[in-house]
């Protein structure tokens, strides 16, 4: 996988327009599922992670060419989604703002319709989930879901984000609490409603 | 490095997240869309490529354009007022030669009798006869004398001094040289000029006068004052007692002229 990955990483940036084209089908076919699916970890909707992922292959695309060398072309692709992630965050406490001022747009919480007993739970956990890395600092969401979800090691991690180790670790610790706190949170609004 | 303990919380959202995969499909939409996404950003700097290039070819159409222009005025224009100065002998621009023309226009005019717009340069034999000329009735008898001789020889004495070469240096080549004016004005002036120096000498000096109204005479045999000058030559015979050289020439003059206006002048002295 490493030398198909350092294939790949060569081909992108090769003179050969149909290399660099196949590279970079590969470069899709092998990340599009770890892109998606990062972007959901950080709790966005499964309506915008396409969205997300889009732009994440655009951005590499665009920026291939002033990369100096692809040695992580996996944690390149990381770092890209990360900030599509944080940028898509930003411009949903626009809209949630802009929902604020309008009277009808969406809630700060989501209210899901009823749905059967099977899925009402499964539902529900993914609401309070969302909504919980959502309001999340962006900085201790990344390293949460970075070394919670996707098992990535804080060294890694810190060489994605590009900040030191030591720095990953504390705010994971930081990550922790304030999700600790977030659900909580969550859970008070819920009971009280 | 502490391990830290995931809370459960944590690891119920942990087992929620890692069950997460694309849905079906999704692989290709998005890839559809990246395309057309790429498509577009490809027209848009196509149309902003098109737009850039119009924008320059036209601006480099309007520069060569004014450019030819602007030339020519920069050109045309000191030509001009040169030019004009120059009697208008250029490719000048018709609206600035005639300006400069109807300038010159009315001293011309005054002086279109004995002299044209444009003066020759004399030779030297008529600058210096001018100059004498003009000298001798300046000195002698300012009253009566013809103006258009006297400034003939004022206009004249300045052309003398200031050298025609530079002048014809300043013509370029390819412009014509001006046209040769006819030389009967300062002969005429000349002519005159004698005239009244010898009618000026006619009391003092009689032989003299006479001297002077025969060198007119041979000098100007068709001139327009050669019956005037006949007669004072008859007057002067007369008045010397050289009667039969006066009776000669009247006789003469008779025969040449019969329809004379002097005629019965004459004939009344030969009578005498």
């Amino acid at each position: 996988m490493d030398a198909a990955l350092k294939d790949t990483a060569a081909s992108l940036v090769s003179e050969d327009s149909a290399e660099r084209n196949r590279a970079w089908r590969q470069l899709y076919d092998a990340h599009f599922a770890s892109v998606y699916r990062l972007a959901c970890r950080n709790g966005v909707l499964a309506a915008d992670a396409e969205e997300i992922a889009q732009k994440v292959f655009c951005i590499a695309h665009r920026k291939v060419s002033s990369a100096m060398e692809l040695k992580n072309v996996s944690g390149w692709i990381y770092g890209i989604t990360l900030r599509v992630v944080s940028q898509h965050y930003r411009w949903q406490r626009v809209r949630r703002l802009k929902s604020w001022m309008l009277p009808h747009g969406d809630g700060v919480i989501p209210n899901p319709e009823p749905l059967p007993d099977a899925t009402v739970n499964n539902a529900d956990l993914r609401a309070q989930v969302n909504w919980v890395l959502s309001v999340m600092s962006p900085k201790l969401r990344e390293v949460l879901v970075l070394v919670e979800m996707e098992d990535m090691r804080p060294q890694d991690v810190a060489e994605v984000l590009g900040i030191p180790s030591n720095t990953v670790r504390s705010r994971r610790r930081l990550a922790h609490e304030e999700f600790q706190r977030r659900w909580q949170q969550y859970s008070e609004v819920r009971r009280d409603d | 490095m502490t391990e830290i303990q995931r809370s459960p919380e944590l690891e119920r959202a942990r087992a929620l997240l890692l069950g997460i995969e694309p849905p079906e499909g999704a692989k290709q939409r998005v890839l559809q869309a990246i395309t057309l996404r790429q498509v577009r950003r490809v027209r848009t700097a196509w149309r902003w490529g098109f737009g850039l290039a119009f924008l320059a070819a036209t601006s480099a159409a309007a520069v060569t354009d004014v450019l030819p222009v602007m030339k020519w005025v920069h050109r045309v224009i000191p030509q001009g007022v040169s030019s004009a100065a120059n009697e208008g002998n250029s490719i000048a621009a018709p609206a600035l030669r005639i300006t400069a023309r109807s300038k010159l226009q009315p001293q011309v005019i005054s002086d279109a009798v004995v002299a044209p717009a444009v003066t020759p340069p004399p030779t030297e034999e008529a600058v210096a006869k001018t100059g004498a000329a003009a000298q001798s009735v300046a000195e002698q008898e300012p009253a009566g004398v013809h103006r258009s001789a006297r400034r003939m020889a004022k206009s004249q004495e300045p052309s003398a001094v200031a050298t025609p070469a530079p002048v014809a240096a300043s013509v370029p080549a390819s412009v014509p040289a001006p046209v040769q004016a006819p030389v009967e004005p300062s002969e005429l002036s000349v002519m005159v000029a004698q005239y009244q120096r010898a009618k000026s000498l006619e009391q003092q000096n009689p032989e003299q006068a006479l001297k002077e109204f025969r060198a007119m005479q041979q000098r100007w045999p068709q001139g327009p004052l050669h019956q005037e000058a006949d007669l004072q030559i008859v007057s002067l015979l007369s008045r010397l007692g050289r009667e039969g050289e006066s009776k000669e020439q009247a006789n003469t003059f008779l025969k040449e002229h019969p329809e004379s206006s002097h005629a019965g002048e004459l004939q009344q002295l030969l009578k005498e």
